[in-house]
């Protein structure tokens, strides 16, 4: 009986936990720290060490375990370095939107209490007009 | 928020959301200023904003894209992020609106 065979793998799932933590942790977490959101590093470090770990689980013990470790693993790292690095910045382009010092097209529309709202009400007023994506 | 308005700016908020939504969101947050309603995506697409497919599983919503608009109307500033986890920080926008204003 080979002892060393038998022990678990714990590389084996300690990577890839490590690799779901860092992923869920950006969504969770650092979203509300606007320092580790826009760099991502604190989560970007957790996944690629998580991903090394089962690396190495598999170099240690090529079996199966070790396989399935590195594939979850390797799978969310990439998911989450794609996110990071392409998707979040495959946005249309800026020039349909108007320029400064052009005049701001027209707004008007229901508030969050049903009641309609335009530009034209802030007359007299600097008005910061911000879209943002929405919580659907 | 206070900050902004005592820099002399109004904030108008913009988002494909219901009413209902951004009510929730309002009172989640406690947020005072109007977040207006584009259900029907007519100011994203005349403001030229439009991010097809944007939504998760299909459906357009707003590019995040701020203007500051002066009385006369004019856009005296915007910003436009090109990665959408990118975001306008407070302090900067306080910059912005003291240095112009």
């Amino acid at each position: 009986m080979n002892a060393s065979r038998n022990k678990f793998n714990h590389a084996a799932w300690v990577g890839p936990l490590i690799v779901l933590i860092g992923v869920f942790t950006y969504f969770t977490v650092a979203v509300r720290f606007p320092d580790l959101r826009d760099s991502a590093i604190v989560n970007l470090l957790l996944v690629a060490g998580g991903a090394a770990i089962a690396a190495w689980g598999l170099f240690r013990r090529p079996n199966w375990k070790s396989w399935i470790g590195v594939g979850v693993a390797a799978s969310f790292s990439l998911l989450f370095c794609w996110y990071v690095f392409v998707y979040s910045s495959q946005l249309p382009d800026p020039d349909t939107a108007p320029a400064i010092g052009a005049v701001a097209p027209p707004l008007e529309l229901p508030d969050q209490s049903g009641r309609m709202l335009s530009l034209d009400n802030f007359s007299g007023q600097r008005v910061l007009v911000v879209f943002y994506r929405g919580y659907w | 928020m206070s900050d902004i308005n005592a820099a002399g700016a109004e904030v108008v908020a913009v988002s494909i959301d219901t009413n209902e939504e951004s009510a929730r969101l309002a009172d989640g947050l406690g947020l005072e200023f109007p977040i207006l309603s584009d259900v029907q995506e007519e100011a994203i697409r005349t403001w030229g904003l439009v991010h097809e497919n944007g939504k998760p599983g299909g459906g357009a919503i707003s590019r995040p894209a701020i203007f500051l608009v002066e009385p006369d109307g004019t856009i005296s500033w915007r910003r436009l992020t090109d990665d959408y986890r990118v975001r306008l920080r407070p302090e900067e926008l306080l910059g912005v609106l003291r240095s112009t204003g």
